[in-house]
């Protein structure tokens, strides 16, 4: 689960947003004051920057964040005493990726030995000698990267539950650093007291722990994410949910309007319902459609909508001069962010749609906010007259006159 | 002799016959005949030059000169279009007029070099421009320039132009000092590694302490351009270059096998990139605004048959992202394996070279490392934007706030009855304009006529009694006060988004959203107000965003205050603040109130319902 979080803090995500998914990742929110916490685990530091332990040993732990930088620190000095999110198995380490990384170490071992026991020998029958190891070098890289990338594989599926194109796979930090670089520096200073290295191999030793070194390269993941997914961040509102779930079971036709409710609460609650299986359909303030045809956003696989159920459905939201504004073909194109259709038009296309496309329960959270009052008013009478729950909430509700609508 | 745009009247000369002066700003044709064009200017001077065989010919509307038509043979002539319509013919319709008009300004002797006709064309106050462009270069002698030239484009566009370029070119010159360093660095490490191994190292006292400075030069130099990969990776690519390529020719100065060999695998990197990166990755589908479509009815879509539907789509898109990641992937493993496999460079160097040439193993190892960085700096992801130039670029100019709509006809499409024909209004700077309309009425495009992001096809939209189609279009965004502001995409984070417009206050600013009941959603963010922008939007949800530009928008100040869609996720008490607070400030205010909610504060009410014809 660690690239899932990895994305998450890549995406700037919020604590309690992490804390939600919990459950999801196999993580859970604890406690830790005096002990470090386990690797893997998520936490804030004070100044509200999130940080993933990627070890911790004899109360120092090395954290890592989602712009992958790193860094180590004493957990007692550290830590800010709240909430850790600990993973329920404890991932202590990636052992595909150190396996891959060994292997990259066997391959420069070699070339340093190469080096040196070639030293001072040159001729074009050394030549293949050479080749071979530059083969074995190139191909060690591309197996240990291939490795590392299809060790991702399995955790991938999270980047593709929430789409996210930019997310890239990449070698971690975890898997390279000064700790690393120390090591191998050490490793061939062993080895020269076994075998003393001609004094030039040093070079190619100092220039490979200067690449363990370079910063990688860091993709800015799951940005889509953070611009656009709602349901990641967004808070739940338990009342509203409750509230709402009373008059779906409640009303099974008409109208009923929700004075007195927070509408921000109102919409979460509707698409937490509609993420819970109900078979509601909600529109919000700002409809979307999709550039193409009129015909392609209502018919959706291209199927036939006849001009007459085009016609019906058009005198129920209210936009009688439609053949004149779109022609009787539907093939009027609408652009990117709904560029040629007007706001309003927008509106009552929405609900359109939604009753073109079977929907037996709306739920119209400000939907009609660019009509006037008297307008929305009339559309909302209109859909009454209709087998179908409209459950309502807007932003000029007072200004309606009593229409005896129920109130939820 | 008159013609308009409906009528084209055809008109009539026998051979030897001279028309008298055509109609100004008119695209004229010659249907049958042939004739010549006599233009005779303010001092008298005369010339003539053919009428293209096309045809067609242009009448500027300029005082400067009169044109005529002399008649060789029986002609028919007519006027064909108003020149304001210019901009809205095809691509081919304008390239006609092309011919024609470089006839003109080349029997005048004028010089159009600096002219782009084709974009020229297109511009939609393009008749206006070529009417005073053409009386400017007359006057003046000097070629036919592509701006105009009045006192305030001196204040604005051309203020905005010339910064414009003057960033244009500091970017440009970026390299240069990058590009001197890696050079100096090369050197100053070979140096250093020479004088390390010749006899006078040992010899004298001098000649280590200047291969120390030396190395400390080629030290320092590594960790400006070290500095630079990370902090101005566009600029580090021509530094790493020059260091790159000195590098290998250094080496293969002396051998070139291993010269050849490290030229090789930098070339084998830039294939792999330009196929796998600039090739096949582009040539994927664009998929971001579906999945944001998808995304959004999956949130909210909750009928089972709609909803089998729209996840079967989401799990074909999922092979599209699959396809991207595993394209840049392969870049990743194979530019890595590559890199991997030129280490032998060095090691070869390392391992036949005498240690008097230790500088020829240090400059190889060098040049792997700068291929290594040369190549995780080429760009795969989109990057951030930049935000720091729409922000230098801000405006000198400053409104009053005194707009007037003077018999504007404007027409969505050329053939379909207008949208306002004939529209005027006009309203004193500061005055509460409530605007009612019925839907679809051109709310919008009215704002768009403003800013001069359409332009009206006869009749004139002024700003302080100025033609806005001499101001640019985008500093009137700016300057027009919405909900919107037109940099909204640049800010990435909630306070670049919050301070997009350097005249928001945080006094005001806090104040208003302590109203809108949104402060308690920006404490709660991760990191304040450094937290993304998107972070914000998804906290206060669809609903919330319109109280949050609300927000923003109340507390700029300025003279143009234009807002429309503005009651949205308001509740009675939000939408009391922000009408007290309409009420209240100064400057010209232009509300869009379908349900009468200003009409006891407003000034002026600004009925749009008879605005078409």
């Amino acid at each position: 689960m660690t690239l899932a979080i990895d994305g998450l803090l890549g995406a700037e995500t919020a604590f309690d947003a992490l804390v939600e998914r919990a459950g999801d990742l196999e993580y859970r929110l604890v406690t830790r004051t005096v002990h470090p916490p386990q690797a893997g685990s998520v936490l804030i530091d004070r100044h509200g920057q999130l940080w993933r332990v990627m070890w911790s040993m004899m109360g120092w732990v090395s954290l890592t964040n989602g712009a992958s930088q790193t860094t180590t620190r004493w957990w007692r000095r550290f830590q800010t005493g709240q909430l850790v999110l600990e993973p329920q198995q404890p991932v202590t380490q990636r052992p595909i990726a150190w396996m891959a990384y060994v292997l990259l170490v066997a391959t420069r071992l070699l070339l340093v030995v190469m080096t040196t026991v070639m030293s001072g020998v040159v001729g074009v029958e050394t030549a293949g000698l050479w080749m071979l190891v530059g083969l074995m070098l190139m191909v060690a890289a591309y197996v240990a990267t291939t490795m590392i990338h299809r060790a991702q594989w399995s955790t991938m599926v999270h980047a593709l539950e929430a789409l996210t194109p930019d997310w890239m796979p990449r070698l971690s930090r975890d898997v390279a650093g000064p700790i690393p670089v120390v090591c191998w520096i050490f490793g061939v200073m062993l080895l020269d007291q076994v075998w003393p290295l001609a004094p030039l191999a040093w070079i190619v030793v100092g220039g490979l722990a200067v690449f363990d070194l370079l910063p990688t390269r860091h993709f800015r993941l799951a940005r889509p994410l953070t611009r656009q997914a709602m349901q990641v961040i967004r808070g739940r509102d338990r009342t509203q949910e409750a509230r709402l779930k009373h008059i779906l079971l409640t009303h099974d036709r008409g109208l009923v309007m929700c004075a007195d409710v927070e509408m921000s609460g109102l919409l979460a609650a509707a698409e937490y319902w509609v993420d819970r299986g109900e078979p509601i359909t909600v529109l919000g303030p700002a409809p979307e459609f999709l550039p193409g045809t009129l015909r392609a956003n209502f018919a959706w696989d291209a199927s036939d909508v006849g001009a007459h159920h085009f016609s019906v459905l058009m005198e129920l939201v209210g936009l009688d001069g439609w053949k004149s504004r779109f022609g009787t073909d539907l093939n009027y194109q609408i652009g990117p962010n709904n560029r040629g259709l007007s706001s309003s038009e927008s509106a009552r296309l929405a609900i359109a749609r939604a009753l073109a496309q079977g929907a037996e329960t709306l739920v119209l959270v400000d939907a009609l906010a660019p009509l006037s009052a008297v307008a929305q008013r009339d559309v909302l009478r209109r859909l009454s007259a209709l087998n179908i729950l409209v459950v309502v909430c807007s932003s000029v509700q007072d200004l309606w006159e009593d229409d005896g609508g129920a109130d939820g | 002799m008159t013609g308009g745009l409906m009528a084209d009247p055809a008109f009539q000369l026998t051979a030897g016959q001279v028309s008298a002066g055509l109609q100004r700003n008119r695209l004229w044709r010659l249907v049958s005949g042939s004739a010549r064009l006599r233009v005779t200017t303010d001092g008298g001077r005369v010339v003539e030059c053919r009428v293209p065989l096309s045809g067609w010919f242009v009448v500027p509307d300029t005082p400067a000169f009169r044109m005529q038509l002399v008649a060789e043979t029986d002609v028919v002539f007519r006027p064909r279009l108003d020149l304001t319509y210019v901009s809205r013919l095809g691509d081919l319709g304008r390239q006609q007029l092309i011919e024609p008009i470089r006839n003109l300004l080349s029997a005048l002797d004028m010089n159009d070099g600096q002219v782009v006709w084709s974009t020229q064309l297109a511009q939609p106050q393009f008749s206006v421009w070529f009417g005073r462009a053409l009386t400017d270069a007359i006057d003046t002698g000097d070629p036919l320039s592509s701006q105009l030239r009045s006192p305030l484009e001196s204040q604005t566009a051309q203020d905005a132009s010339r910064l414009s370029e003057r960033m244009t070119r500091a970017s440009a010159l970026t390299w240069v000092p990058g590009v001197i360093v890696a050079m100096v660095t090369v050197v100053s490490l070979i140096l250093a590694l020479r004088l390390r191994t010749t006899a006078a190292f040992d010899l004298t006292s001098e000649v280590p302490w200047i291969a120390v400075i030396l190395a400390s030069l080629a030290a320092i130099g590594l960790m400006i351009l070290s500095r630079q990969s990370v902090m101005r990776p566009a600029e580090a690519r021509a530094s790493l270059a020059i260091l790159l390529a000195l590098s290998i020719a250094w080496v293969g100065w002396y051998a070139p096998i291993l010269g050849l060999l490290m030229l090789l695998l930098t070339a084998a990197i830039g294939v792999a990139y330009v196929v796998l990166v600039r090739r096949l990755l582009v040539d994927l589908p664009e998929i971001y605004q579906p999945i944001r479509w998808l995304s959004g009815r999956l949130a909210r879509e909750g009928v089972p048959s709609l909803r089998g539907r729209l996840l079967t789509a989401w799990s074909q898109m999922a092979n599209w992202v699959v396809a991207r990641i595993e394209l840049t992937a392969e870049f990743s493993r194979l530019s890595r394996a590559l890199l991997a496999g030129s280490l032998i460079v060095p090691a070869y160097a390392a391992a036949t070279v005498p240690e008097t040439q230790m500088d020829v193993v240090v400059v190889a190892m060098l040049a792997v490392i700068a291929l290594e960085r040369m190549r995780s700096l080429l760009p795969i992801d989109a990057g951030q934007p930049e935000i720091e130039t729409a922000r230098e670029l801000r405006s000198t100019l400053t409104l009053r706030g005194e707009c007037q709509w003077d018999h504007v006809v404007y027409r969505r499409h050329a053939g379909e009855a207008p949208l306002f024909y004939e529209l005027s209004f006009q309203c004193p700077a500061g005055s509460l304009v409530r605007i009612t309309a019925p839907e679809g009425a051109g709310l919008t495009t009215l704002r768009e006529l403003l800013v001069r992001r359409v332009a009206p096809e006869r009749g004139v939209v002024r700003i302080d009694g100025m033609d806005v189609a001499r101001l640019p279009s985008l500093e009137l965004t700016r300057l027009v006060i919405g909900l919107d502001h037109p940099d909204d995409g640049q800010a990435v984070s909630v306070a670049d988004w919050l301070y997009l417009d350097p005249t928001v206050t945080p006094l005001a600013l806090d104040t208003h959203l302590r109203r809108l009941d949104l402060i308690a959603f920006i404490d709660q963010l991760s990191r304040g107000v450094e937290s993304p922008i998107g972070e914000l939007m998804a906290r206060v949800g669809p609903l919330g965003v319109t109280r949050l530009k609300l927000a923003r928008a109340l507390s700029r100040t300025g003279a143009i205050v234009w807002l429309d869609h503005w009651l949205v996720g308001l509740t009675p008490v939000h939408r009391a603040h922000v009408i007290d607070t309409l009420v209240s400030r100064s400057g010209t205010r232009f509300i869009v109130d379908r349900n009468a909610m200003l009409t006891p504060f407003a000034d002026l009410t600004w009925d749009l319902s008879d605005a078409g014809r």
